[in-house]
């Protein structure tokens, strides 16, 4: 019954390609990443490992110019499962699952040292949070039409919900590998 | 691959996230520790003013080369006629960025002779202090509001002691921890603890 609703929502499972398929990459944007893929029958199990960081907002040394001591930042190890829809030879998808974060979180301001120079400048000091957590990770993204050379690029949007530091981020990503390439007479379409 | 076949992965795959969303695991507020002094090789006063920390350092550029014809403008410095008292001035006006409070503080050691601990309290209930703090707060233009000056207070202990002094070269360095009070905080005194400085005397 479970299986028959399943394949109600998710026609590509009953049709895609029943050869399993893996992958692989990067991924730029506001933070890198590298990331792995597995697909079976229009099912996702997608991992990432992803690094972001950034200075305050407002205030002393939210200049991109400005030297700071330390920046805020965040390394997320990410497990998800999802679903893969193809769109004509793209392949959009969606996954969600459980991650795990490492981050520190910049405070308040506290001092600032001065260096010589013929333009003095000055590197700024924060308190700041160091934290893990349990996160839910969430990405859509869309893999657009295979290379010649194999090599597939997309887009991901992503997110991850925490209790510490919330983060979303915007990636151009890069994947080798068959991770959602439909076969030949065994597409959806 | 049996395990997308099972139905409880799906159940997994979308409750199990869910459960555990907002879980923290370790977490804990780290604060910036003093500098050792000096900062780039420069004249240098630091101390924490309540626990928070004050980094005064002296640095040279263009602006300032040009300007300190005007006078000595110098954030960190220290005067010692032979034989006399050492004044010892530090300000963080340079480093703190603008519009933010500002911290002065001046230490007048007595009879100066090099080596050794130097008390900075009055020698009589009657006699000004040379020693003072101040914190200068500052308008939305820039412009300095307030200037509450704090003296240090007789019931705690209030002292420099000069760790290095080298007469040739006049370099100094020591530490130094007091309380102060002015006319707004009399009964709530300001802790300067952790003081460490180190400079050229003039």
């Amino acid at each position: 019954m479970l299986k028959i609703s399943l394949l109600t929502l998710f026609p590509l499972a009953g049709l895609a390609q029943t050869t399993a398929s893996a992958s692989w990459g990067v991924g730029i944007g506001n933070g890198v990443e590298a990331h792995v893929g597995y697909e079976r029958q229009g099912w996702l199990v997608m991992s990432r490992a992803r690094y972001r960081w950034w200075g305050p907002s407002s205030g002393p040394g939210s200049s991109f110019f400005d030297r700071l001591y330390t920046r805020s930042r965040q390394v997320e190890v990410a497990v998800m499962g999802g679903y893969g829809l193809p769109l004509g030879h793209a392949l959009l998808y969606g996954a969600t699952g459980l991650s795990y974060l490492n981050g520190r979180q910049l405070g308040d301001y506290r001092y600032a040292v001065t260096q010589s120079g013929i333009l003095s400048t000055k590197t700024y000091y924060y308190s700041y949070r160091n934290y893990q957590a349990l996160g839910l990770p969430v990405e859509i993204g869309v893999l657009m039409r295979p290379h010649r050379s194999g090599v597939r690029f997309g887009l991901a949007f992503q997110a991850d919900f925490n209790p510490e530091k919330t983060l979303y981020c915007g990636m151009f990503t890069c994947w080798l590998g068959k991770f959602g390439v439909p076969r030949e007479g065994k597409s959806a379409r | 691959m049996k395990l997308f076949n099972k139905p409880r992965w799906h159940w997994l795959c979308l409750a199990g996230p869910s459960v555990l969303l907002g879980c923290k695991l370790t977490s804990n507020d780290v604060e910036p520790s003093l500098p050792a002094v000096p900062v780039n090789n420069s004249a240098t006063l630091v101390y924490r003013a309540n626990n928070q920390p004050v980094v005064a350092n002296n640095s040279t550029d263009f602006a300032k080369l040009i300007v300190s014809f005007l006078g000595d403008l110098r954030a960190v410095r220290a005067k010692w006629p032979t034989g006399g008292n050492l004044e010892l001035f530090g300000s963080d006006i340079d480093n703190q960025p603008d519009g933010y409070l500002t911290h002065s503080l001046v230490l007048e050691l007595v009879s100066f002779h090099g080596i050794g601990t130097y008390s900075l309290l009055p020698t009589s209930p009657t006699s000004y202090p040379a020693s003072y703090y101040q914190l200068t707060t500052y308008s939305s233009t820039g412009s300095p509001v307030d200037h509450a000056e704090q003296y240090p207070v007789i019931s705690a202990p209030a002292q420099v002691v000069i760790t290095d002094w080298n007469p040739s070269t006049r370099h100094i360095n020591g530490t130094f921890a007091l309380d102060v009070a002015g006319v707004n905080n009399l009964q709530n005194p300001t802790h300067l603890t952790e003081g460490s400085f180190d400079l050229v005397v003039d």
